[in-house]
């Protein structure tokens, strides 16, 4: 593995629904340590790209590389024990298990795979369910949440269970996370909190994949923006360029500005 | 960094444990041979419901199917023994195999599927498995059943307190790998599927893997059930895979709550003793058997496991509040 080498490699990818190609001909790296933002209009296709990056869909044509390793067919589960995690736009915790319990699902893959191997782990079984404890509540005081451990996700605000999200992802200490819309629906102080707490896991060089609507908080946050409009990439460029981009002017915030005329 | 919070307290094998000893006792407190039966009757039942439990409770996976696994392993221990002369221990290790292999074969095609595809697939052969236990007389003696050979140690027929331990004892079993599963990772993972199966495989939790291997564990404690069933009542027949047997697996897992670590065995214990004490009250049995039921849906979703929760006072005091508005 060389250092040089992008953590992740998305090369000419499409996916198409039916007649609508949603993404067509994609490509763009994350480097290694970078914080690389992926916007665009409503209907860009950054969701679908989304989708395709961490395996919930698979692209109709392309290649995806994840740490020097084709990922484009693999299921989701196996790209996330790679090391890819992810948040949700749309918070899904899980309802039935406490706040504790969904960090430590994020550890999932590091218990042993089905009962018998659980069986045989025997006591050692038991250590590593008390380290992984351990390791879910030091999280949940990083995003300041140690105090609701033994609650039920659903009596948290929105932006409690967003930074539960978070911390549930970074459980499985990845490689690449991906926030997917991770201001939408907070607050100020919220989305204020949430930015600080970014910015301090990329100062810990952790590499990220940002997909947002805010731009400010957008541009604030990323090393390297990614710029979809109708499914093809517009710009990939430092956010002080992409701001004054032309092209992405008139797709995006010019768009805007002519709907705002109205 | 260390965690200045220490974690909630994990939950412990002790429970467990403490039941077991309960269940040891439990010939000394008792009156009689049936009060034994019945005592061998709950066992039996929180075994196949504990299998249920991690299935639908745990995982969210619902089959309507359980009642015929009880009954195929029931059958196996059987046919193992009559037809193929098997020792019993070697037929008990035969059945659960025959169980799992069912299952699996059953489970491969379905589980990949969504929704309610694995109800209507498991009742579809619980039909068929009926029919076939009716109808094949040759092989599995058709209505009337099998009279399956009393368990032997040195040559003589096991007496009923040793029968007794032997249920125990599976039991036993059953109840502290349900709890393994429960209190570990696994039951984590179970549940994070029954909650959002995307979720789940965003975490890493191989989500067809997993929905397979519950449903092969939940077949092996219903076989596990079908031979302690055999073992007590010396007969199979396909009364055992009847409809009936389903709705008391549902109704045991209703009453002593879902997805909960000892619900299985306070639904037994209810669901199979109540009906003796109700029959006193006549024809009134049934109705008060019913309202009992109603009572639960109602008050307890989480059934009798789920009384120590606060939510559960919070839903009654809700409820109550609400119809205080309204008169």
């Amino acid at each position: 593995m060389t250092a040089a080498s992008p953590l992740l490699r998305v090369e000419n990818v499409t996916r198409r629904f039916g007649g609508l190609v949603a993404v067509d001909g994609v490509s763009f790296e994350i480097p290694r340590g970078f914080v690389v933002g992926l916007i665009g209009p409503n209907g860009a296709g950054k969701s679908t790209m989304f989708d395709l990056i961490t395996g919930v869909r698979s692209a109709s044509s392309g290649e995806i590389h994840f740490d020097e390793r084709r990922v484009t067919h693999e299921p989701t589960h196996m790209r996330s024990s790679r090391g890819l995690a992810r948040t949700f736009q749309i918070v899904r915790l899980f309802p039935g298990l406490n706040v504790l319990e969904n960090v430590l699902l994020g550890l999932h893959p590091k218990f042993p795979d089905g009962l018998w191997r659980s069986l045989l782990a025997g006591r050692a079984r038991m250590r590593q369910e008390g380290e992984a404890r351990a390791r879910a509540m030091t999280l949940l005081e990083f995003v300041g949440l140690a105090h609701r451990a033994d609650d039920r996700v659903g009596e948290l605000t929105l932006g409690q269970q967003r930074l539960v999200d978070v911390a549930r992802a970074l459980a499985s200490d990845p490689k690449l996370l991906m926030l997917d819309e991770p201001a939408a629906g907070l607050n100020d102080a919220e989305t204020g909190n949430l930015a600080a707490m970014l910015s301090g896991l990329r100062q810990g060089g952790l590499s990220m994949l940002l997909v947002e609507h805010d731009i400010d908080f957008i541009m604030n946050a990323c090393d390297r923006i990614v710029v979809m409009d109708r499914g093809v990439k517009i710009a990939d460029d430092v956010p002080g360029k992409v701001r004054a981009d032309e092209n992405v002017i008139a797709a995006y915030i010019g768009r805007r500005a002519a709907h705002a005329a109205h | 960094m260390s965690a200045i919070f220490s974690p909630p307290r994990q939950a412990s094998i002790y429970p467990a444990l403490a039941v077991l000893a309960l269940g040891a006792a439990l010939p000394y407190l008792l009156h009689g041979g049936f009060q034994l039966r019945l005592a061998m009757l709950v066992w039996i039942y929180a075994i196949l419901c504990m299998g249920f439990n991690l299935l639908y409770g745990y995982a969210g996976q619902i089959s309507l199917g359980q009642q015929t696994f009880f009954a195929i392993g029931a059958y196996a221990f059987a046919l193992l023994q009559l037809d193929l002369h098997w020792p019993a221990a070697l037929a008990f290790i035969g059945s659960l195999i025959v169980c799992a292999v069912v299952a699996l074969a059953l489970g491969v095609p379905l589980l990949r599927l969504r929704s309610h595809y694995l109800a209507m697939a498991t009742l579809a052969f619980a039909l068929i498995f009926y029919g076939v236990t009716t109808r094949w007389i040759d092989f599995t003696g058709g209505s009337s059943g099998l009279a399956a050979p009393p368990l032997k140690f040195a040559g003589a027929p096991l007496g009923r307190m040793a029968v007794y331990y032997l249920v125990l004892a599976f039991a036993g079993v059953a109840l502290l790998l349900h709890d393994f599963v429960a209190r570990g990772a696994i039951g984590r993972a179970l549940q994070a599927i029954r909650d959002d199966e995307i979720g789940a495989a965003a975490l890493g939790v191989d989500v067809i893997r997993y929905k397979l291997r519950v449903f092969v564990l939940a077949a092996v404690f219903a076989g596990m059930a079908g031979v302690a069933f055999t073992i007590v009542s010396l007969r199979v027949d396909p009364s055992m895979s009847e409809f009936h047997v389903l709705v008391t697996i549902l109704t045991i897992a209703v009453v002593g709550g879902l997805g909960s670590r000892f619900g299985a065995l306070l639904g037994a214990a209810v669901v199979i003793v109540l009906p003796q004490t109700l029959v006193r009250f006549g024809d009134l049995e049934t109705l008060i058997y019913g309202v009992f039921i109603v009572v639960f849906l109602v008050f307890l979703p989480n059934g009798l496991a789920g009384l120590p929760d606060r939510e559960t006072w919070r839903g009654v005091a809700t409820f109550l509040k609400m119809n205080r508005g309204r008169s």
